[in-house]
């Protein structure tokens, strides 16, 4: 104690207190991580939520058969062996897609005309067309997709990968998340849960417009050595506490005011983008004006993400809201094409450039796909979208060990179901585990007298994935 | 361990094999009240609760100590942190008789009016409760706070479950409905509503009946009947065409804003009244004669009245009364000409005009007039031009001289009696209920002959809105200088009719409405049908109102929404009860028998507890649904009592060996910053409140109006904080409150770096640390230990242990040695004190 007033009066800046507080064990950093199974390729992820399922046929897998069959019902020959879960046979169309598909890359990776950017970097990204899951509605949905498990309560990869190999920095979340303005999220803070995980490992909801982290500022008259000193009171007497009840949120709380004081530091510089060179800020489009504010929202958020991975958080999500279209599909499509495509194309330049792609995993995808069937309303010509489809559907990857340039997985001719290489949800899972270092089935959390994981009782790594 | 363990894997496992649609779920099963052997003097709920403690081994946890149950009720029941004399008087109480002690506590805490305002949370939670439509607009509900006090109220008064559900559901259907119960009915109000121009008004109503249907099915039935809007039920035995029979029971209303009286503001209202009418009466008694001599001999026969016949003026109507003058009636433009035109019968010569602005004063309750158009009366002639008009050609007729009775300093320049009429205008805002002139001369006679006009341009360009009333014009033949006449008036009359004329305004009543709905007439009804898909547009086939076949039959053959919610409270009903009390459970042990309140079907978790949900459920109906006395007797348990020390930390507590230790609800948190600070307003009820927020949360552009509460108001509950859907309050958000959009059944608890950041640095909670460390200052000065102990009494409710006060003293000198100001470690002592997860915690 003496040792640290003497400090503190003699003006030794914060950060040195910080670190002072960090070696006598009041502000002590995370060090528990679990050692992994494989050397790892990915250190951070970024993983790019597009929520509501994105239209395969018409952004990566192109259907000529389906275009030609436009507006016909569903010949019997392809109906065997498919399973309808709620779709009437007797009146579903197949809807053709307007897109015009090119081959990019010197892989030649089939994408459509709405993705002008992103197919520039063909070579990078792995095109999983054969994604599957089985569940039909969104928040199961994409409970599955991001937590292996269509219920809450179990905790999503990001609280996997940062309980699993810790947060790479002490002074930003190691798990951060934002939503793009105007465009929230049906499923809420269930969808970056740490579920039965310590909740220091939920994710950090980042604001979507202002400042993405209130509070950052000391109030008038606290100085930052007192707020340092504030901060060490607070866990010390937390800790008193913790010691006498035991309920294990009070470590998290712990945990969590250390990294507030440290976020305090890093934080404004995080979203301080004004040393952004100018042709960073266009090439991700956040000068872009649209109306709602939804194109500048998203592009902010990629370089944020970019950001983030660069300070060493482990994962961060971005979500767009919403893939949805029952209706509306081609222009709606193209609102969203609009507001992702540029951003996402400059996110994987932007880290490739600076060396990080290697090291960073960027995954694509919604919970699910959409029909080749039509939504039909009073006859073919209103047809305007397509219903929600888990059998097939396609994500992307690339960096973080990721061999990219190739199409893994094909659907049928007019893209129903799975024809080769069929991927899961949870082999996806049981993968990204495997780029990140861990055996799927070794990375568990012993919760009620039962070791759980992320894939459950399932997964299969997909090899070809990795470079 | 003999339970079954309901994990989420567990429950997946379980529900890929059982059969979508089981009927034979438990929840769907009638609820049975099991027979309990045990001593008449334990309670049942301690008998069952142990029942399951001895069968997996377990013993339960001692008695928390007297300063953590006096916390925890007070927490639980009123949601408000004990003050510094009730902590006293329990210490008391407890030492002579802690039986007593507790119990007369628990009476104390369920008769306070906090009670409804804590228990109200939650049930707003499930009512998705907010004060703007949500969506692109986001208007504002003036009125939703109707509702939420009625449901503040309803609880107080300890209104029956069934009567407080029926009333909410189809208040507006019982018969002689009661303005309260119409209110109850707002409940189906609360959902977001999209009044985008150019969207699909049918699309629109169509998602609001789905939202209503959905969360009916939350509240009452803890059912996820949502799932069937676009087919049958994935795993629960709720087929699309039963969904469309729920939605049939609620698509037949039409929302209504009805006007209502709620008593206090009318007491309020009365009171301004009656304060209004007594001084009403004393002004006008004090109203001296008005001046006997007040007309003026000046106003000489010379001056002949113009007798105009054409008027005219943008944006206004002018009118000409018999008497030849000009009257203005309608808008008021903000700035405004008015032309007159006089035709020349003979042919004459005119010296010079005069302008007669006429004001008069009231009588008695009877409103004056004024001379002007303006706010308070005012006019101001910025220009005045006659032309003579011969054979269609104009010319200006050039003055002299003017001359008024008055004028007052106006905008521009001041305006001089002698001058010509200029920009700078003629001006009367001081005695605006009495009559003005003014009198111009010309530079010369003229000769105006027979058959031209007289067209005057009276220019009123200052605005806003000061343009003449009523005026007239004349002319005179006679040599000038003119004096224009003057009344005169005595000046205590002037002055006193003048109070007498601000204060005819009687107050307004108060504008109170309430949302609600009402049911649509017989020759207006809704064809309901399937919607194919949840495609309003696609038919499936015609439904009629009805209940899900795997529940209790609904006994009338057209059912309506009375009939509904009759069925929710028919004995062989086996959801309502168990819904009901589980989530009244959840808010006293942190988590409900059925950890998923919002689903009991196959996919939610099973009860941990199946025999104690049953027992509760039907107590709670033997009980005349009294939410009170439910509430009583679990409190008074052994098992609620327990303390929440978790001694065995890697065993789970789903069996209850111990009480749960959970974080304050968003509200809670700011309602004990508050108390602890003293600064907090208990207020209770009204219009919601608006505490400070970042400003970019109302940026140009968003056009938010956020007008930040003044006074005390801004020291109110959370839960009185505005809950605009666009702009929620930053700090509920970071402590999980709901988004409002759609109904919920159970806070997320997270724990995250940004409320760290918040408790540490919002400028609400520092400012309470400020006041709270001033305040302790005051008391106790340099004196640091009894300092520390009077603020873990105001915040933490107990006294600090030897260890705690030792840090909390280093803490101190190390903020003295800092902050070089003794108020400035203290505040820094007390935020320790205030961000400590003890504070936020509920043990």
């Amino acid at each position: 104690m003496a040792s640290r007033r003497r400090f503190l009066s003699n003006g030794i800046g914060t950060l040195a207190l910080a670190s002072m507080l960090r070696d006598e064990g009041l502000l002590g950093a995370e060090s528990f991580t679990r050692p992994p199974h494989f050397a790892p390729k990915a250190k951070r992820c970024i993983y790019l939520f597009m929520e509501g399922g994105p239209s395969q046929m018409d952004l990566f897998d192109p259907k000529p058969k389906l275009n030609e069959m436009d507006g016909q019902a569903m010949p019997e020959s392809l109906l065997e062996g498919v399973k309808f879960s709620f779709t009437n046979k007797e009146s579903a169309r197949l809807l053709g897609s307007p897109r015009t598909f090119k081959k990019h890359g010197q892989c030649g990776m089939d994408m459509s005309d709405l993705l002008p950017n992103l197919s520039r970097h063909a070579d990078d990204i792995a095109l999983i067309r054969s994604m599957h899951g089985d569940q039909f509605n969104h928040l199961p949905g994409q409970l599955l997709m991001l937590s292996g498990s269509p219920l809450r309560g179990a905790p999503t990869l990001g609280s996997w990968l940062n309980y699993g190999l810790g947060s790479d920095s002490s002074e930003l979340p190691g798990y951060v998340v934002m939503t793009t303005l105007g465009r929230g999220l049906p499923g809420g803070a269930a969808s970056w849960s740490s579920g039965f995980l310590p909740s220091n490992y939920s994710g950090a909801l980042f604001r979507n417009e202002g400042s993405p982290v209130l509070n950052l500022e000391n109030p008038a008259g606290i100085s930052p050595d007192m707020q340092a000193r504030t901060i060490s009171a607070v866990n010390e007497l937390n800790r008193q506490r913790f010691s006498g009840v035991k309920h294990p949120e009070i470590e998290s709380r712990i945990k969590n005011y250390e990294l507030a004081y440290r976020m305090q530091s890093a934080a404004p510089d995080l979203i301080d983008l004004s040393g952004e060179s100018k042709s960073t800020i266009e090439a991700y489009g956040l000068n872009r004006q649209d109306k709602t504010g939804f194109q500048a929202s998203f592009a902010r958020n990629c370089l944020l993400a970019r950001r983030l991975v660069e300070r060493g958080t482990r994962f961060v999500t971005l979500f767009l809201s919403t893939w949805d279209q029952h209706s509306k599909l081609d222009s709606a499509l193209a609102t969203n094409t609009q507001i992702s495509d540029l951003p996402v194309a400059a996110l994987l330049q932007d880290l490739k450039e600076r060396g990080l792609l290697d090291e960073t995993l960027v995954v694509w995808g919604g919970e699910f796909g959409r029909t080749p069937l039509g939504e039909n309303r009073t006859g073919f010509k209103t047809v305007t979208g397509r219903d929600h489809h888990p059998y097939s559907f396609s994500m992307w990857m690339a960096g973080g060990g990721v061999k990219g340039g190739q199409t893994i997985g094909t659907t049928d001719e007019i893209g129903w179901g799975v024809e080769d290489e069929p991927v899961h949800v949870h082999d996806l899972h049981a993968t990204i585990l495997r780029l990140f270092g861990f055996d799927h089935k070794e990375l568990t959390y012993r919760f009620r007298g039962r070791d759980f994981r992320l894939t459950d009782v399932h997964g299969e790594v997909v090899e070809k994935l990795i470079a | 361990m003999v339970r079954k363990f309901t994990t989420a894997a567990a429950v997946l496992a379980l529900a890929s094999t059982a059969l979508a649609g089981d009927r034979d779920h438990w929840a769907f099963q009638s609820i049975v009240r099991t027979t309990i052997a045990g001593p008449a003097n334990e309670s049942p709920i301690d008998l069952l609760v142990q029942a399951q403690l001895d069968e997996a081994g377990f013993t339960p946890s001692q008695q928390a100590a007297p300063h953590v149950l006096l916390r925890r009720l007070h927490l639980d029941l009123t949601g408000l942190l004990p003050t510094f004399r009730e902590i006293e008087a329990w210490e008391k109480s407890w030492a002579a008789d802690p039986e007593k002690a507790y119990s007369e506590l628990v009476e104390r805490l369920l008769a306070s009016p906090h009670f409804g305002e804590r228990w109200a949370r939650p049930w707003l939670d499930l009512a998705r409760y907010a004060d703007s439509d949500g969506y692109l607009g986001d208007t504002v509900r003036e009125w939703a706070w109707v509702y939420r006090d009625w449901v503040i109220d309803a609880i107080n008064r300890d209104q029956p479950y069934d009567q407080f559900s029926i009333e909410q559901l189809a208040g507006d259907l019982l018969p002689n409905a009661t303005q309260s119960q119409k209110i109850a009915t707002g409940f189906h109000r609360n959902n977001l509503k999209n009044t985008e121009a150019g969207s699909d008004l049918e699309l629109n109503r169509t998602k609001q009946i789905v939202d209503r249907v959905a969360t009916t099915g939350t509240t009452w039935l803890g059912l996820t009947i949502a799932c069937a809007e676009c087919h049958d039920h994935k795993h629960d035995p709720i087929s699309q065409r039963e969904y469309y029979q729920l939605y049939a029971f609620f698509n037949n209303t039409n929302d209504a804003d009805i006007s209502v009286r709620i008593e206090e503001e009318w007491m309020a209202y009365e009171a301004k009244l009656n304060t209004w009418e007594a001084k009403l009466k004393t002004l006008l008694a004090a109203v001296p004669p008005r001046n006997p001599a007040s007309k003026n001999s000046s106003t000489a026969a010379f001056w002949k009245p113009l007798a105009p016949d054409k008027v005219e003026a943008a944006g206004t109507d002018l009118t000409i009364q018999e008497d030849g003058s000009v009257l203005a009636s309608g808008k008021v433009p903000s700035t405004v000409s008015y032309f007159v035109e006089s035709p020349v019968e003979q042919t004459r010569t005119i010296t010079g005009f005069r302008l007669d602005a006429f004001g008069n004063f009231g009588e008695g309750q009877t409103k004056g007039e004024t001379v002007g158009r303006g706010k308070s009366g005012e006019f101001n002639l910025s220009m005045f031009f006659p032309d003579l008009i011969v054979d269609g050609k104009a010319h200006r007729l050039k003055l002299k001289s003017a001359k008024a009775t008055h004028f007052d300093e106006g905008k521009g320049s001041a305006v001089s009696e002698t001058i010509l009429p200029t920009n700078n205008g003629w001006r009367i805002t001081t005695e605006a209920y009495q009559n003005h002139s003014i009198v111009f001369e010309l530079e010369k006679p003229e000769t105006i002959p027979a058959g031209s006009r007289l067209k005057f341009s009276l220019g009123h360009k200052t605005g806003p809105g000061d343009s003449l009333r009523h005026f007239q014009l004349l002319t005179t033949d006679k040599a000038g200088p003119f004096t224009p006449p003057s009344e005169a008036i005595d000046p205590d009359f002037v002055k006193a009719r003048l109070l007498v004329e601000k204060h005819l305004n009687p107050p307004t009543k108060p504008p109170t409405k309430g949302q609600t709905l009402v049911e649509r007439g017989s020759k207006d009804r809704r064809n309901s049908f399937i919607h194919v898909r949840g495609d309003y547009t696609r038919d499936g086939g015609a439904v009629t109102p009805g209940t899900p076949a795997v529940l209790n039959p609904l006994a009338s053959k057209t059912p309506n929404r009375l009939d509904l919610a009759h069925w929710l409270f028919d004995e062989r009903n086996p959801l309502t009860a168990r819904v009901a009390v589980n989530q009244i459970w959840q808010e006293l042990f942190g988590i409900g028998i059925v950890p998923t309140p919002d689903d009991f079907g196959t996919y939610g978790e099973d009860p941990t507890h199946p025999e104690l949900l049953d027992w509760l459920a039907s107590e709670f109906r033997d009980n005349g649904w009294s939410r009170k006395k439910l509430i009583r007797e679990i409190v008074h348990s052994k098992t609620y009592r327990q303390s929440s020390v978790n001694t065995h930390p890697e065993e789970s507590n789903d069996l209850l060996w111990r009480q749960n230790s959970f974080r304050l609800t968003a509200d809670l948190v700011r309602d004990a910053h508050l108390t602890a600070s003293g600064l907090f307003s208990p207020k209770i009820g009204g219009p919601g409140i608006r505490p400070p927020i970042p400003e970019f949360m109302t940026a140009v552009g968003r056009s938010v109006k956020w007008p930040v509460s003044e006074g005390t108001e801004k020291y109110r509950r959370g839960m009185y904080i505005v809950l605009k859907r666009t702009v929620i309050y930053p700090m509920l958000t970071a402590f999980d409150a709901p988004d409002t959009s759609v109904s919920c059944s159970r806070r997320e608890q997270t724990n995250t770096p940004m409320q760290a950041l918040t408790l540490l640095n919002d400028p609400v909670f520092f400012e309470c640390a400020e006041t709270l460390g001033r305040s302790v200052l005051k008391s106790h000065g340099k004196q640091i230990e009894p300092a520390i102990r009077d603020l873990f009494s105001r915040c933490l409710n107990r006294p600090p242990t030897s260890g705690e006060l030792d840090s909390l003293k280093s803490a101190h000198r190390d903020f003295l040695e800092s902050a070089k100001s003794e108020e400035m470690a203290m505040i820094a002592t007390t935020r320790v004190i205030l961000n400590l997860d003890e504070f936020i915690s509920r043990d």
